[in-house]
């Protein structure tokens, strides 16, 4: 949509002037390449997750783990005390 | 085959006349490639927090997030070389973004606790806030569109270090951690837009 309206409506008349440095360094087309980036990473990651079985799933967070060990050693304290 | 297919066209491209009398070279490129860069690993933040456990099999997607600062760092050294002046705020960036990514992947290595790479990570943001905003684009406020889009970079370090200091007062969720990401994707996103809306690049 951007890159639409800056060639479309903001600068009609600069179609034309197109260089390879625009393309390559535009943040529209900057913005292109790294969705179809991201595409190539990701659908793999998210056939392995639709693969995946539920116990394979269950921490979400990798800092989720680092939580529950810290709530399982103020557990332990509470016990103790 | 490559060779001879891409020849071709990039001969093709070349031929191609100048966009808006002038196309965004030196020292204004990097502001895209840094945006790029950072929306492309917020995504992959973001990604990395739905995947779960899926994420880690592989240790070099563990590894992206730091390898991603680090390489930042090596741009921002590259930049700090090449641009003729500003080599003191650039610099300074390089050395957060290098201590950054070298303090991320001892967390993920388990080396050091999430408390210790944040004790750098937060006051590591503030001052690239500072430094990218107030001092790198130092105009009056709506005066200088570099200035003002500069200036958004700035907030956005704020806005990275107010999410950490959440995470810290309250214990770390998966949301947080995506919101993280989504504020690394919005920190690239305004590096794009000081590209797009600097004065002379159309």
């Amino acid at each position: 949509m951007w890159d639409l309206l800056e060639h479309a409506v903001f600068a009609r008349s600069d179609v034309g002037h197109l260089t390879l440095t625009h393309i390559l360094t535009g943040p529209a087309h900057l913005m292109i390449f790294t969705g179809f980036a991201l595409c190539v990473v990701c659908i793999p990651i998210a056939l392995q997750v639709a693969a995946a079985r539920t116990d394979q799933l269950e921490s979400l967070s990798p800092n989720a783990e680092a939580a529950e060990e810290l709530q399982g050693s103020l557990g332990v304290a509470e016990a103790a005390e | 085959m490559i060779a001879a297919v891409s020849g071709p066209l990039l001969d093709l491209a070349r031929t191609l006349p100048a966009h808006g009398g002038g196309a965004s070279v030196g020292s204004l490129a990097g502001h895209a490639f840094f945006g790029a860069g950072f929306l492309f690993v917020g995504s992959l933040l973001v990604v990395e927090t739905l995947a779960g456990p899926v994420w880690s099999r592989e240790r070099l997607r563990t590894m992206a997030w730091p390898a991603a600062l680090m390489l930042a760092g090596v741009g921002m050294l590259i930049v700090a070389h090449l641009q003729p002046n500003q080599k003191a705020v650039h610099l300074t960036l390089a050395i957060l973004l290098l201590l950054g990514g070298l303090f991320e992947a001892r967390y993920r290595v388990g080396d050091i606790s999430r408390a210790a790479a944040d004790a750098f990570a937060i006051p590591a943001l503030i001052v690239a806030g500072i430094v990218v905003g107030p001092m790198h684009a130092n105009a009056p406020l709506f005066q200088s569109a570099a200035a003002d889009t500069h200036l958004l970079v700035g907030v956005m370090g704020f806005v990275l270090a107010g999410i950490r200091l959440t995470q810290i007062r309250w214990r770390p969720t998966a949301a947080l951690d995506a919101t993280f990401g989504v504020g690394v994707m919005a920190l690239g996103m305004s590096l794009l837009i000081a590209q797009q809306f600097h004065a002379g690049h159309h």
